[in-house]
């Protein structure tokens, strides 16, 4: 179990940042807008963006505070929500673009081109950076704590934390220190949980989310499985009596005969939420 | 859109999130930095191998996992498909009549219990309505508006702040008690 949480917790894409023409300098080449960067799947793309834009600040147009509310990810024209942690919005949205067949070579493609937008106007579903890494993780505890609630019946173990132990844990995930990551999490997890943090995310053309509630047993007392999750969310997705999709969680296709407690236990992410991203075979 | 209980007074559909950003900000604290991981061209290429040893060890630890006690019956006669994972098919012993999830969806309307925090006006009436599938930004919208203030901080159960983005009906479904979602808002940061 710690080898695949290292793994989750080691797990990283290699992005290339193609900065909007609006944002640098005229006279700026192609590629001095690019920047090669290796992010971690379990953290928000957005905690590195200031990281970036100081990176290629010689060739901005504007002071890097000036551009931070201002500027948005996107890839192939699609916005990407920065609030969804890194790897499950590679798995929902580069995933959705191949096609069947091509899921093993999708991981084997080594850089994952992004767009770095800049406009005065945000499109639609941005939620815009005005108090750089604090807000970033503000929305992260609240997850937390939300999370906490869906476990535990309320967010008392998260709000116990002491100021030390909040901002350990808030440095373990920008430092990737798994160690306190796990010391800290462990106060907040429960070995009985009431119902499982989770989140399904559908590669459909609106990449719906869904948070169901989710018990660890089903109504005649066996331990539910993420196909029982899936019977109750998605029954129209079963055609005589087949899933007509698959799961994919931190990257790998999980089976929908792993209990649902398992599947938290070993593949949660650093938001305290298990994401899983269901897509359609074809997809 | 959001309903008073007593009046049908409802909010412009605004597209625009960015006035959520006010129930996103912080109270402060450590301002951490992250360091950027910045790739040279030959460390580009390494990085998968990581990706697919994470592939090998969760389908051999799948495999092993799989059989538990009280359905090792079931998989012995079970058409699942250990070469495509995701092909299987529902026993009927698992098969569920009529989906619990729909059941749920199908309330078209939920209620919401606002309740002030602080010094900001308790709203009236403070039972609202709103429709299952609208997000979280809406909810904050409708009390902008209603209260005319600039910035209003939310949180369900006294505890967390919902994402902007989050379906309303979720959170009803997930936190609700005596089937009213609980919204505390406050004119400032009151959960940190």
């Amino acid at each position: 179990m710690s080898e695949i949480r290292k793994l989750i917790w080691d797990g990283a894409l290699n992005v290339q940042i193609c900065v909007d023409d609006t944002l640098v300098l005229k006279g700026t080449s192609t590629t001095e807008r690019l920047l090669n960067v290796r992010i971690p799947r379990d953290t928000y793309i957005v905690v590195y963006l200031e990281g970036m834009l100081k990176k290629l600040q010689r060739f901005l147009r504007f002071d890097v505070s000036e551009v931070m509310s201002k500027v948005w990810f996107e890839c192939d024209g699609q916005l990407l929500p920065w609030y969804y942690p890194m790897g499950v919005l590679f798995d929902t949205i580069k995933g959705s673009n191949s096609k069947k067949g091509e899921l093993a070579s999708e991981y084997s493609i080594n850089v994952w081109k992004i767009d770095l937008k800049y406009a005065l106007s945000l499109p639609r579903g941005h939620i815009p950076i005005v108090d750089e890494v604090d807000q970033i993780r503000s929305y992260w505890m609240h997850q937390w704590k939300q999370a906490c609630f869906i476990l535990n019946g309320s967010s008392k173990a998260m709000m116990s934390l002491s100021i030390k132990e909040a901002k350990k844990f808030w440095k373990s995930v920008i430092n990737r220190e798994q160690d306190e990551f796990d010391k800290v999490s462990a106060k907040i997890l429960s070995r009985r949980p009431q119902f499982i943090p989770l989140i399904l995310h559908r590669t459909n053309s609106d990449l719906e989310k869904i948070q169901p509630t989710v018990s660890l047993v089903n109504s005649n007392g066996s331990i539910k499985k993420l196909l029982n999750v899936l019977l109750e969310v998605f029954p129209d997705d079963f055609t005589n009596g087949m899933f007509s999709g698959c799961v994919v969680s931190q990257g790998i296709v999980v089976s929908l005969e792993d209990d649902m407690f398992n599947l938290y236990t070993k593949l949660r992410s650093f938001d305290g939420f298990l994401h899983l991203i269901v897509k359609e075979i074809g997809t | 859109m959001i309903q008073s209980e007593s009046d049908s007074d409802t909010t412009e559909n605004d597209s625009s999130v960015q006035s959520s950003e006010a129930s996103l900000r912080n109270i402060g604290g450590i301002p951490a930095r992250p360091t950027l991981n910045v790739l040279s061209d030959n460390e580009i290429s390494h990085s998968f191998l990581l990706q697919n040893r994470l592939h090998d060890v969760n389908r051999r630890l799948s495999q092993l996992g799989l059989v538990s006690e009280d359905d090792s019956d079931d998989n012995k006669h079970s058409p699942y498909m250990r070469s495509s994972q995701y092909i299987r098919k529902v026993t009927p012993k698992e098969a569920v009549p009529q989906s619990q999830y729909k059941r749920v969806e199908q309330v078209s309307k939920i209620q919401i219990k606002f309740q002030p925090i602080g010094s900001i006006p308790s709203l009236r009436p403070s039972i609202c309505k709103i429709s299952y599938n609208q997000s979280f930004s809406m909810v904050i919208m409708f009390l902008k508006k209603k209260l005319n203030v600039e910035n209003v901080y939310c949180y369900v159960n006294s505890s967390f702040a919902p994402s902007p983005q989050q379906i309303v009906g979720d959170l009803w479904t997930q936190f609700k008690v005596n089937n009213e979602l609980i919204v505390n808002y406050c004119a400032s940061v009151a959960f940190g």
